[in-house]
């Protein structure tokens, strides 16, 4: 850090405001498939980005040449762009948008990734590939793990100077069974996790295995899901995306500006719906929080170097907040949080999801599916899709369960839902207690030009939602 | 950036053990990107990046380490050391591979498409000044993308590429909008400025209330920025062998039951393209064209070299990934004057959007319509629509239900910047299709 303030210290008079983010993140990727070691590789990304304020707009310039030479090159090509494009701005911001926090931040581990080796690691998903098969009608075993290490640190001309470090794991299994030419998948659920290799215990794991693996089995004997409007209950692992895309998205400020518009799409919400809009049923309970240990985008600092803290986007069923980062505040006057955050040291910040989610309600599993006379549960998304403002969308699930008259009944194959966002969320009407939260995330949210891939977590109650399209496969 | 990827290949080389093999692979870009709203720019971005890659095997066992590199020689060799050193003690307990391909020498090649781009500053200025009249919400790329591939073996293969793409919406005050694109290596302004006339003639067309339709099935032209969108999907665990012997590919009853897709439809792994390199991540080089389905028989599938290990196929020096890299569906006998005619009352659909498989297995695949697309009736736009979802199969609309294929195709290059400018694109033609369905 001390070369870098000493860079900044020149840059400084030749600019408004400079900033210097330092950014290395190292993935080890191990895979295994059925009952053998698959492939086993590592990636190491490692660069700096310099922003520089010039004439009311900031300008970027990222670099993997870290030599003083290469960072000072950087700067110019920056401030250089500023200068010479500033009757073309957008913004015009002063550097009250970049505070001057100092601090740092650590992924709470127990188990540190160094204490395993790759190859015993691969061993153990090995041992997953082995547990899910079954019977000899599994076609097809696999067990992937992911292991991330992130290290930032940000130092500014007004004093910024902060360090953050992640420890994410990541992991998915599946199972492929097969029959007359009928082919079903169960997997476990893509799911990172901001924690050490404690979150690789191999005692659940087997058992999950062994649940998922004896599931796609069950699933070549199921009925068709029926085609129907009917209560739906959504278990966490498919929940997750439905917020993900039906609220996190819309909600994102820089959306509602237009940034997105050529690539993700605008929004249905517009910037006058803060404050008052009924998003969903009074049930339904929204927060934006950073700080909810082990859940994927856990913080204490934004990429524009903003503190963090956990904030309601919609309360008992009225939007209140977007997800819009220190710049989206300032262009609309909409009351934001703290999410501007970029996917790696060669791309600027923008409006991200971070951790949305649902705040558990009082319904217990068994009081739900008992105050059901015709209804389906629905575990683990396998298909997604939305329109470009949030609202017509389609989901299909792995696996599901009908009910009938209060009971659990029968397996289903091939589930699937649709509906729009506007009218879907006045449907919740049950909201699943503690025992039924769940804390699950995704490596990979594509936005932005050019494009970014994120990290986002969301954990969620189980939730009942009344009069849904409900329907089967081709 | 040739010289010095020779330069530091070689090092990395001279490291090597007589037992071990080693393959490095660079891949490398300078680019910048302008983000624009409102015909304004709202973000600008400066990429140096450069990533090597080392792949080592030894013992029946690999491993492979990627990492970032500074461009300066002394400090990567440092950097080669430490990863060289990681990566040899790190396969000390690694288990040997299962289905193992010993790297080979596939030749070599240097490729290089190097023009004179214009300075990114002017650029972004002529394109701020053209369309201050318009809203203009997009993203100009420019720059040089590389990629090399040497091996222990004598295996040694260079391309680069330089480029520039301005991709575009236009969206009028009731927000309607148009999609434009325009890129290549010289940046002409007179034919800028045709695409983006053209652009706005289109959004007028947008300017009357939208038609809304019930859901249902209706005969549809899908322009061929929207087969390029379900040609992406598809590509998407379709095109593979191996996902075929996994259970998931669509294509199942195609290769077992003898079924087939229209005589219309021709597909082909056509690298005639040049967007991308031919070789794949092991320096494998595919043939120049390779048919996918022809005249709607299943022909060829993609097999990567694992894959024909693990199965006992023939490898068509495919990438890891099985999926088309140059795809390009061939034309038909549909001309352009007469699309709206043949089409008579039904959809007239530019652009796709969000495409995914909603049931892979069964090879359906659910959408949306977004950007210009009509009602027609009779062979006449009448009104734009509001916008709707289509879930139907491939079997219904690349089989049975497609009737005719336009005698134009246009190249979409693959503008994805997810990490680094991806390479390579499609060539499709539009398609007039049957009873096209949708269902929200
Ligand atoms: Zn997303």
């Amino acid at each position: 850090m001390e070369n870098y303030k000493k860079l900044l210290e020149k840059f400084s008079s030749a600019c408004d405001w400079a900033s210097i983010r330092e950014y290395k993140e190292v993935t080890d990727l191990v895979m295994a498939r059925n009952a053998k070691p698959d492939q086993i590789s590592t990636g190491e990304s490692h660069g700096v980005m310099v922003e520089v304020l010039y004439g009311g707009q900031i300008s970027y310039a990222g670099t993997c040449d870290l030599t003083n030479e290469g960072i000072q090159k950087a700067f110019d090509k920056a401030l250089t762009f500023a200068i010479k494009t500033k009757q073309n701005n957008l913004c015009n911001f002063d550097d009250s948008i970049r505070p001057a926090n100092q601090g740092d931040y650590q992924t709470k581990t127990q188990i540190p990734f160094e204490a395993v080796s790759l190859a015993q690691l691969q061993s153990n998903l090995v041992d997953i590939t082995k547990a899910l098969k079954v019977s000899d009608e599994i076609i097809e075993a696999s067990a992937w793990a992911m292991l991330t290490k992130t290290n930032i640190n940000y130092i500014s001309t007004n004093g910024a100077n902060w360090s953050q470090e992640f420890c994410i794991v990541s992991k998915d299994f599946s199972a492929t069974a097969s029959r007359d030419n009928e082919n079903q998948t169960r997997s476990y659920g893509m799911n990172g996790r901001q924690l050490g290799l404690e979150d690789i215990d191999m005692t659940l794991l087997l058992k999950e295995a062994k649940r998922v693996g004896s599931q796609a089995v069950e699933l070549l004997d199921a009925e068709e899901c029926p085609t129907d409007q009917l209560d739906l209950i959504m278990a966490p692992d498919q929940l997750y995306l439905q917020v993900h895309e039906s609220i996190g998205h819309p909600l994102e400020l820089d959306r509602i500006l237009g940034d997105e518009r050529n690539y993700a799409g605008w929004s249905f919400i517009g910037p006058d719906d803060f404050g008052k809009r009924q998003y969903g049923s009074d049930l339904l309970n929204v927060t934006f929080d950073p700080t909810l240990t082990s859940e994927m985008a856990s913080y204490v600092f934004d990429d524009n170097g903003v503190k963090a803290s956990k904030e309601y986007l919609i309360k008992d069923g009225v939007l209140l907040r977007g997800i819009g980062g220190i710049e989206s505040q300032t262009r609309s006057n909409i009351p934001g949080v703290s999410c501007a955050r970029s996917c790696d040291w060669n791309r600027p910040p923008m409006d991200r999801m971070g951790n949305i989610n649902i705040e558990p309600g009082d319904t217990s599993i068994e009081d739900m599916i008992k105050g059901v006379k015709k209804g389906i549960i629905m575990y683990t998304n396998r298909s997604w899709s939305i329109d470009d403002y949030r609202n017509k969308f389609q989901f299909g699930c792995e696996y599901a369960k009908l009910i009938e008259d209060g009971k659990i009944t029968k397996t289903l194959k091939n589930p699937n839902y649709r509906g729009v966002t506007d009218s879907f969320w006045m449907n919740l009407d049950k909201v699943g207690d503690k025992s039924t939260y769940e804390i699950w995330g995704s490596p990979y949210c594509g936005k932005g030009e050019p494009n970014q891939s994120i990290r986002v977590g969301h954990a969620i109650p189980t939730c009942l939602f009344k009069n849904i399209e409900v329907f089967g496969g081709a | 950036m040739e010289n010095y990827f020779n330069q530091i290949s070689q090092y990395i080389l001279s490291k090597k053990q007589t037992e071990e093999e080693v393959t490095v692979t660079l891949s490398g870009e300078k680019t910048q990107f302008v983000r624009f709203n409102k015909s304004k720019v709202r973000q600008s971005t400066d990429v140096n990046q450069l990533n090597l890659s080392i792949a080592i095997q030894k013992d029946e066992k690999e491993y492979s380490f990627d990492f970032s590199i500074t461009g300066i020689l002394d400090n990567d060799q440092s950097k080669v050391d430490d990863i060289y050193e990681t990566c040899r003690s790190r396969m000390l307990d690694m288990a040997k591979a299962t289905f193992f391909v010993p790297f080979k020498n596939n030749g070599s090649s240097s490729v290089s498409n190097i023009g004179e781009l214009i300075e990114i500053t002017e650029l972004t200025n002529i394109l701020c000044d053209e369309t201050a009249h318009v809203d203009l919400a997009g993203i100009l790329t420019s720059g040089i993308s590389y990629r090399g591939n040497i091996n222990s073996l004598g295996q040694s293969h260079w391309f680069e590429s330089a480029s520039f793409c301005v991709d575009y919406s236009l969206y009028s005050a009731k927000e309607k909008a148009v999609k434009g694109s325009y890129g290549g290596s010289t940046f002409e302004l007179g034919a800028f400025k045709a695409i983006l006339d053209e652009s706005i003639r289109n959004l007028k067309h947008m300017e009357k209330d939208n038609k809304v339709l019930t859901p249902g099935k209706y005969r549809c032209y899908l322009a061929p920025a929207a087969i390029n969108e379900i040609l992406d999907t598809f590509c998407w665990g379709g095109t593979s062998q191996g996902a075929l012997k996994q259970g998931s590919s669509p294509l199942l009853p195609y290769e077992n039951e003898g079924k087939r897709l229209s005589p219309h439809f021709t597909l082909n792994e056509d690298f005639s393209l040049g967007l991308t390199s031919q070789f794949n991540e092991d320096g494998e080089v595919f043939t120049k064209k390779l048919p996918i389905f022809k005249n709607g028989q299943l022909e060829n599938l993609l097999v990567s070299s694992r894959t024909a290990k693990e199965y006992g196929y023939k490898s068509n020096a495919a990438g890891a990934e099985e999926s088309l890299r140059s795809p390009v569906i061939e034309t038909g006998d549909l001309c352009r004057e007469d699309i709206l005619k043949q089409l008579g009352t039904g959809l007239y659909i530019s652009n796709l959007h969000y495409l995914n498989w909603s049931d892979q297995k069964q090879g359906r695949i659910t959408g949306m319509t977004r950007f210009a697309c009509f009602w027609v009736e009779n062979g006449e736009i009448i009104a734009p629509i509001k916008d709707l979802r289509f879930d139907d199969t491939i079997y219904q609309f690349w089989g049975e239900n497609l009737e005719q294929i336009t005698d134009f195709a246009e190249t979409e290059l693959d503008n994805h910047t997810y990490s680094e400018r991806t390479l390579g694109g499609t060539q499709c033609p539009g398609m007039l299709v049957k009873d096209f369905n949708f269902t929200l």
